[in-house]
């Protein structure tokens, strides 16, 4: 088993007083084969992010456990942390922000690389940062780039290479097409696709489009408020949902031409 | 469907081009673009980012930077909107024409509550008085199903979520009931469930008082959704448009087709390459060096936008 999960809830304090209690993630348990796809798809605001980043221990739960490899993440320092790291890593819904504005692409590719050591020496390092925008295919004139001189599809390529660079065994896919357009999307997802499967990468995918996680996953989680409502193959999860919630999502993708009869704004198949 | 061949269009564009001039260099973002939209109708205008397809509609508004030059004829009801003065031109937008613009989250001024900002286009078209106005944000607020009306006109922006936001916008856009409504992008970002409440929102708006709708999306299920006819643009031209069942079902352009198998439902297969650089755009059909029939007629020559079938128009060699 790749990554484990039991019991995770995350509490967070609000208001001026801070004596309000927000369950943001409460209570969920799954666990994530080597290779395989999870999706996980629910509503904005339903605790999607906040799972991905309690997972990646990039926030602390308030109880439960995560495991990587075997191993529990919860009680580790933040050294060893860094350490495992390495092996699991997060692409970005906004790709241009997750990306050091003032950071040439060259820097930004080579950043990981230096972080953990995995070249030797300068020239090793402009091989691999090469091979790496290959194979996410960019080409060399994007080297002296900075983010905000690229497109939206290419910077996520670039947020894809970073990651590749430091061979994770485990990604958090985090909406990562949410803000790009069809066609772009289709490059991007049959980038991710391709990789991680020459790769056998495990993945947790979060849309809240529901094609794409039919595109895309093994399996699949519905989310809402918090929970976990129903969770199953792919096939089960859009052939036969069983929860209200998951009924009422996979109600809202249609078969294209699809079309709202505008008198009384009913669907015609 | 409504006999499009007797009536006379409420927008008609004919031969629309518009470029940049930035630094040297002159960059073509809408080239020769013909367009009708006839009233009660919506058209939806298709593309990927940066086709062109927003320029497109704020050329209709004249809202584009003094850089900009745009070429051609946009007549509205018989007025040349690029021909109009600027008294005459802020007459029309707001009031003839509305607009919904595209990220709910910038396009509204955050120092401003959103009642005062949606009153503000009803003070500056009719002359109603400040409570009035006010009663009248109130019902439209009620309308698109805005919970607790009466208290969110004086909400800020920030205290809004984003479906709230889109309704504000689409008041605003609404406000003086204008005969076209330009919406750009209505569903950028938004969750399926959300998505699915702007689609009937907007088609709510269309049906109940017969407007017409420019709808510009790169979703196509949206498109398909709400649009009568489809119109597909690529870099800067269209490439098909026609009836929204004629688009969507059998295609006949390859670039349509294609974005269609990109689809996720439909196995997301990109296309080849990327969409070319609106300031170095190849000389023959401009969708060619990606095209799955690639011809070398097409390398060479531009094809013209032809009638394929009838009310179906086609920018391919190949249509035939």
């Amino acid at each position: 088993m790749l990554i484990e999960v039991k019991d995770l809830v995350k509490d967070y304090r609000v208001g001026i007083l801070k004596n309000r209690c927000v369950r943001a993630v409460d209570c969920v348990s799954f666990s994530l084969q080597v290779g395989e796809t999870l999706g996980l798809v629910g509503e904005s605001g339903c605790g999607k992010s906040t799972l991905a980043r309690l997972i990646l221990m990039l926030i602390k739960p308030t109880f439960g456990r995560v495991c990587f490899e075997g191993q529990d993440l919860t009680d580790l320092s933040q050294a060893e942390l860094l350490k495992l790291r390495r092996e699991m890593q997060i692409v970005f819904q906004q790709p241009q922000q997750s990306l050091h504005p003032r950071m040439k692409l060259a820097e930004s590719l080579a950043e990981p690389l230096r972080l953990y050591k995995l070249v030797k020496s300068k020239a090793a390092e402009k091989e691999r940062v090469r091979h790496l925008l290959h194979e996410v295919g960019l080409s060399e004139e994007h080297l002296e780039r900075y983010p905000h001189e690229l497109s939206g599809g290419q910077a996520q390529r670039v947020a894809l290479a970073r990651v590749l660079a430091l061979k994770p065994k485990f990604i958090v896919a985090d909406e990562p097409t949410s803000m790009l357009d069809v066609a772009v999307q289709a490059q991007i997802l049959s980038l991710i696709k391709k990789l991680q499967q020459e790769h056998k990468i495990g993945m947790l995918f979060i849309s809240h489009d529901l094609e794409v996680i039919r595109g895309i996953s093994d399996r699949v989680a519905v989310m809402q408020g918090g929970k976990l409502v129903e969770m199953g193959s792919k096939e089960q999860i859009f052939r036969e949902p069983q929860h209200p919630y998951t009924k009422f999502l996979t109600g809202t993708v249609f078969e294209l031409p699809t079309r709202l009869k505008r008198d009384n704004l009913r669907l015609v198949h | 469907m409504l006999n499009k061949q007797v009536m006379s269009p409420l927008l008609s564009i004919r031969a629309l081009s518009t470029c940049f001039q930035i630094q040297e260099t002159v960059v073509k973002a809408v080239d020769n673009v013909s367009l009708d939209i006839y009233p009660d109708e919506v058209l939806a205008l298709v593309g990927e980012t940066g086709c062109g397809k927003s320029v497109l509609a704020l050329s209709i508004l004249r809202l584009l930077p003094e850089n900009s030059l745009s070429e051609g004829s946009i007549l509205y009801k018989g007025f040349e909107i690029l021909e109009g003065s600027n008294e005459e031109l802020r007459a029309l937008r707001g009031r003839e024409i509305g607009m919904i613009p595209q990220s709910q989250a910038s396009s509204l001024n955050p120092l401003l509550k959103v009642g005062w900002q949606v009153m503000e286009v009803l003070r500056l078209h009719t002359k109603v008085r400040k409570p009035d106005a006010h009663k009248k944000v109130v019902e439209l607020f009620s309308r698109l199903q805005l919970p607790e009306p009466e208290k969110r006109m004086d909400y800020y922006p920030h205290q809004l979520s984003g479906g709230m936001r889109q309704r504000v916008l689409v008041s605003m856009g609404v406000a003086c009931n204008p005969n076209l409504i330009l919406v750009d992008e209505p569903t950028k970002g938004l969750d399926a469930v959300l998505r699915m409440e702007v689609v009937k929102l907007l088609g709510r708006q269309a049906a109940e008082n017969n407007r017409s709708m420019l709808l510009i999306t790169h979703d196509l299920s949206v498109a398909a959704l709400l649009a009568d006819r489809i119109a597909v643009m690529y870099a800067g031209e269209i490439v098909e448009m026609g009836s929204s069942a004629g688009v969507l079902k059998i295609p006949r352009h390859p670039y349509t087709q294609s974005l269609l198998d990109s689809l996720p439902g439909r196995g997301f297969k990109p296309i080849p390459g990327f969409s070319p650089s609106l300031s170095r755009i190849p000389p023959g059909c401009r969708f060619q060096p990606r095209c799955r029939v690639a011809c070398s007629k097409g390398a060479a020559l531009h094809p013209d936008l032809r009638e394929a079938d009838p009310n179906h128009y086609v920018r391919c060699f190949h249509a035939d």
